[in-house]
């Protein structure tokens, strides 16, 4: 019998997950900056343009509205693309087709036509790219209805969820970290595996705190929750958003009352950042009652990305300050 | 008035309003004295039990135990078809009877508080707190709750009920000796101290089971007898807000160390006040151990529905005759307080002489 | 006062005056919709069309009604009317009723009528171009056989957009038009001012793609004819193509423009251009039609206008619960 998982790393787990739904529907194609010979600037699509040519593994001109527009168009006559945004401060040229046209079309058709397109972005920091190249931007497009944004953090969950997104007949923001492209992890190699949209999962059971967090954060909380446990005791409950729109408010609000204490940890900055969104969805719910602690945000600092390694690490969550923060909430501070 | 704003999280005051606690009577352990769920919970000793004004009224009439009831009202309030289907039930009823000295419905007004009250308002220029109370000035402070129900249920008891009491004395040599044979193995199989009240309680359970007159309840009414063939024991824990009597449910079938594990646990939740309702009810016989305060003799008010009552004072060296000449050796007084309506004379004197058999003979124990 | 020539053409008389019919429907139909506003019965912004008929029809007469593609962009009614969507539910959108074409969801700016390949007018100026491209790509992919045109004004050509598409469309050898009919006149800019060259269509050099150029937008014959020719050319697979018309709109930019930046004098000099009255008359002196008959076109498409303003106005409005559906595809 076929083993049924790998251990593999994030960027195999992206190119398996595109090149299995490209072989399942012809109707996918994969279009961005240096995907095909180069095999992606992250080397997600390593591989692929070998499988399915050129046509279908499409280098562009560094232009990304038309990327983007002809991604959008594309979508709205069948096609189903996956635009590789690189780096995911290069996104902010493709606004107008992902926020005016992308997210509105159906809307404003009147339910007529759809726009099945995955934009992949490489986000976060942690490896001294400094501020114009290490952004988290997902708080922008969860802004936005008609849009949909993931964010997976781990290796199985980044292959189910990319293709997901790819099956989806919306247009999905899709956030891969670029500090974790080789980070791995145990990934199912069926082709039909698939995790729902919309729906978090509960990565550790605990009962003395919930520390709801996604993406790149997850591994940090992870650790800092068994290291909490060992050393204080203390019972961390983890809830892995991994789609942030649309969020899965009932597996938040069940964890909240279960423990009645709450973190939140993301990396993006903490301003406007969209932990803020999921504290005020859970303290304008029927949950503020069993709260037992202040709602406490744990995010990236609101500077930008400076490029000096230290500095850099500092502005971000790290496992010891994500296991004061656990402490804080349980000593009732 | 003035009103303080009180820092509390959200689940601390769902708490409170539904176990009936004031907030401002509670110590916050979070932040800047921030009350959390944990500080209501552990407050929480007296229970203001959730019940309608008419329901009160005909439970207190029937002596009926509330707490721990859930009612079909609002947030499960106690109604009074709630405690007419109680009393209805004549088993329920048997069940739910106050027979318990101190833990009880409180009285329908709330007591007035009492942190509040117990520290004298400071006169007019008086610098600090500390000076406040001086030589020759008095203290006035209102009964706490729990204290009322103790008040009531001794008066009762004492005035109730037509009781004599037997005084005997006990040689315990023998059973100090096998006390400190059997600590070392009963420490490595329970983890706990075998102390000399453990050993006096496993011979009275022995004891009663003998002399069904004693280990008898009788109703309210004074028109029945129950006896019981099983041995519920009683074992009064005195603490500073009053008495709690936690009850080892069928202590006749213990062993000596399930008995040592079992009181053990029920002492700490008692000083701990994690005791459950049912914890303290429904014994068949009470004992009350002063020894450890050094007390020559004394005697206890009998713990109602029970006949009798036990009480076991300290053990004292005294010069006693043995075999004719006088000899040095520990000595314990014991009491045994009884209802006269059910227990005559004859009946406490046999119970008590087995019982000193037992306690001066007790290897007979392991029979 | 000097005719202005107008070209010939074999065409059968059934399509001249096929073409005259939408060319009068765009005319009657966005001056009721101005009466309209007028009234107050219409909300938000609207553009008309009015002096551009030629330019929109004479294109789209040229593309395969129901199989090529358009988008289109705030000044859509042209083009939507030149492809013949249906004008009760193009009314009753404007109207904001149900029974619009987008669910009374989407308003003049957002007019779309997928099922015959009108991929939708556009609220962003330029916001077309890359959804044109995009649509030729699928067209490539899939080999369909099927052109896209892109309508689009002259102060879109400024916007960065229209560079980045053109090139992929270049490069990659996509089915479309680019199209830009030039009213001469962003909002208040005359062209003039915002570009350093005469004409947009030169900048198809650029690109390395062809430039064609209608000098005379409002001869709807000349307008056909050029797009007969391009579009069977971009149909061949030979890449894409930009084209220009020159035109003049008669009214201002939206409803909401008393239209300073223009002289009197001009406009009233372009009206004497106008191209459906141009239309007509080459169509009796070529005795291809008689004013009688033209005249009865022209009642037909009134009444036509008429009804799309009754359907509208006995429409129901959206209820409350439509403005959440729609969000997300299933």
């Amino acid at each position: 019998m076929e083993k049924e998982t790998k251990i593999m790393s994030v960027r195999d787990a992206i190119i398996m997950a595109m090149s299995e739904e490209m072989r399942r529907d012809e109707n996918v194609f994969l279009m961005g900056e240096d995907v095909g010979i180069f095999g992606g600037d992250f080397g997600t699509s390593v591989g692929m343009l070998e499988e399915f040519g050129k046509e279908r593994v499409r280098d562009t001109p560094i232009s990304e509205n038309a990327i983007s527009g002809a991604a959008i168009g594309a979508a709205m006559t069948g096609m189903r693309p996956i635009v590789d945004v690189t780096f995911m401060d290069f996104i902010v040229y493709m606004m107008d087709n992902i926020v005016n046209q992308a997210a509105k079309t159906r809307y404003m058709f009147g339910g007529k036509g759809q726009i099945p397109v995955v934009f992949r972005c490489a986000a976060g920091g942690g490896v001294g790219s400094a501020a114009q190249h290490s952004q988290s931007l997902e708080a922008w497009f969860t802004h936005i209805p008609g849009l949909k944004v993931v964010a997976p953090g781990t290796p199985a969950d980044v292959k189910g969820i990319l293709k997901a997104s790819i099956r989806d007949n919306n247009p999905v923001i899709f956030l891969e970290y670029k500090a974790q492209f080789n980070m791995k992890g145990e990934v199912p190699l069926d082709p039909d595996f698939v995790l729902p949209l919309g729906k978090a999962d509960i990565k550790k059971e605990g009962k003395d705190v919930s520390v709801i967090t996604y993406g790149r954060m997850l591994e940090r909380v992870m650790q800092a929750a068994k290291e909490v446990e060992e050393t204080e005791g203390v019972s961390v409950e983890v809830v892995d958003l991994r789609t942030l729109k649309p969020l899965d408010k009932e597996a938040v609000l069940e964890s909240v009352k279960k423990t009645g204490k709450v973190l939140l940890v993301n990396d993006a900055h903490k301003t406007g950042g969209f932990i803020g969104e999921v504290a005020a969805m859970i303290a304008e719910s029927d949950a503020f009652d069993y709260l037992d602690g202040r709602i406490l945000r744990l995010a990236g600092e609101d500077v930008p990305i400076p490029y000096n390694q230290t500095l850099e690490a500092a502005m971000i969550p790290s496992v010891e300050r994500i296991k004061k923060y656990i402490l804080k909430l349980v000593n009732n501070r | 008035m003035e009103t303080v704003k009180l820092r509390a999280t959200p689940a601390a005051r769902a708490l409170a309003r539904r176990l009936g606690v004031k907030l401002t009577n509670v110590t916050g352990s979070g932040y800047k004295g921030r009350i959390h769920r944990d500080d209501i919970a552990g407050f929480n000793y007296e229970e203001k039990i959730h019940v309608s004004p008419l329901a009160r009224r005909i439970a207190d009439e029937h002596h009926i135990e509330l707490k721990g009831i859930k009612g079909s009202g609002h947030n499960h309030k106690i109604m009074k078809e709630d405690v007419l289907q109680l009393i209805a039930d004549p088993q329920i009823k048997e069940m739910l009877t106050r027979d318990n000295l101190a833990v009880a419905a409180a009285p329908p007004k709330p007591a007035a508080v009492v942190p509040q009250a117990a520290v004298p308002e400071p006169s007019k220029g008086v610098a600090t707190a500390a000076a406040a109370v001086s030589a020759g000035s008095s203290e006035t402070v209102p009964m706490t709750q729990m204290r009322k129900i103790i008040s009531k249920r001794m008066m009762e008891s004492y005035f109730g009920i037509p009781s004599f009491i037997q005084t005997w004395e006990v040689d315990m040599t023998n059973l100090l000796a096998l006390r400190k044979q059997l600590i070392e193995p009963i420490k490595e199989k329970t983890g706990k101290k075998l102390t000399v009240t453990d050993l006096i309680s496993v011979a009275v359970v022995k004891t009663l089971m003998k002399h069904k007159q004693i280990n008898a309840s009788l109703n309210r009414e004074g028109t029945e007898i129950t006896y019981h063939n099983y041995v519920n024991l009683g074992m009064a824990v005195g603490m500073d807000e009053g008495l709690l009597v936690p009850v080892v449910k069928n202590a006749d079938r213990m062993s000596l160390s399930e008995f040592v594990v079992a009181i053990k646990d029920l002492t700490e939740r008692t000083l701990s006040k994690k005791l459950l309702p049912d914890e303290q009810a429904g014994s068949t016989f009470s004992i009350s151990n002063l020894g450890m305060y050094g007390v020559d003799e004394f005697t206890a008010i009998i713990n109602q529905p029970n006949a009798a009552i036990l009480s076991v004072a300290s053990t004292q060296e005294r010069i006693v005759p043995v075999n004719g000449e006088a000899a040095i050796r520990p000595i314990m007084k014991m009491s045994l307080t009884s209802d006269h309506r059910i227990i005559d004379g004859l009946t406490a004197a046999k119970f008590m002489t087995d019982l000193k058999a037992l306690l001066e003979n007790p290897m007979t124990l392991l029979i | 006062m000097a005719k202005t020539k107008s070209t010939k053409s074999n065409l059968s008389k059934g399509k001249m005056l096929h073409m005259h019919r939408l060319m009068l429907d765009i005319r009657n139909f966005d001056s009721k919709v101005n009466k309209l506003v007028k009234k107050g019965m219409i909300p938000g912004m609207t553009h008309f069309s009015i002096g551009e008929e030629a330019a929109n029809v004479g294109a789209v007469a040229a593309i395969e009604k129901g199989f090529d593609l358009i988008t289109s962009n705030h000044r859509g009614h042209g083009q939507s009317i030149a492809l013949e969507i249906d004008l009760n539910g193009m009314m009753a959108e404007i109207m904001g009723k149900a029974t619009g074409t987008c669910k009374g969801k989407g308003g003049s700016m957002h007019i779309a009528d997928l099922d015959n390949g009108n991929l939708g007018a556009n609220g962003i100026v330029g916001g077309g171009m890359g959804m044109a491209i995009g649509a030729a790509l699928t067209q490539k992919m899939k080999k369909t056989g099927k052109i896209v045109v892109c309508f689009f004004g002259d102060g879109a050509v400024n916007e960065g957009t229209f560079h980045e598409t053109m090139n992929m469309a270049s490069i990659w050898n996509l089915p479309v038009i680019f199209y830009s009919i030039n009213n001469m006149y962003g909002i208040s800019t005359p062209i003039k001012d915002v570009i350093n060259i005469d004409y947009n269509y030169q900048r198809a050099a650029s690109y390395g793609i062809p430039g064609h150029f209608i000098e005379d937008g409002n001869d709807l014959l000349a307008v056909y004819h050029k797009f007969e020719e391009i579009v069977k050319y971009v149909r061949e697979g030979n890449g894409p193509v930009l084209v220009e018309a020159v035109t003049y709109r008669w009214l201002g930019h939206s409803t909401s423009d008393p239209g300073k930046y223009r002289t009197k004098e001009e406009v009233d000099e372009w009206k004497k251009k106008d191209p459906i009255a141009r239309f007509r008359d080459y169509l009796i002196e070529s005795e291809i039609a008689t004013a009688a008959e033209l005249d009865g076109l022209n009642d037909a498409s009134l009444e036509a206008v008429e009804e799309s303003v009754k359907f509208a106005l006995s429409s129901p409005e959206p209820t409350l619960e439509s403005a959440f559906e729609d969000i997300y595809a299933d």
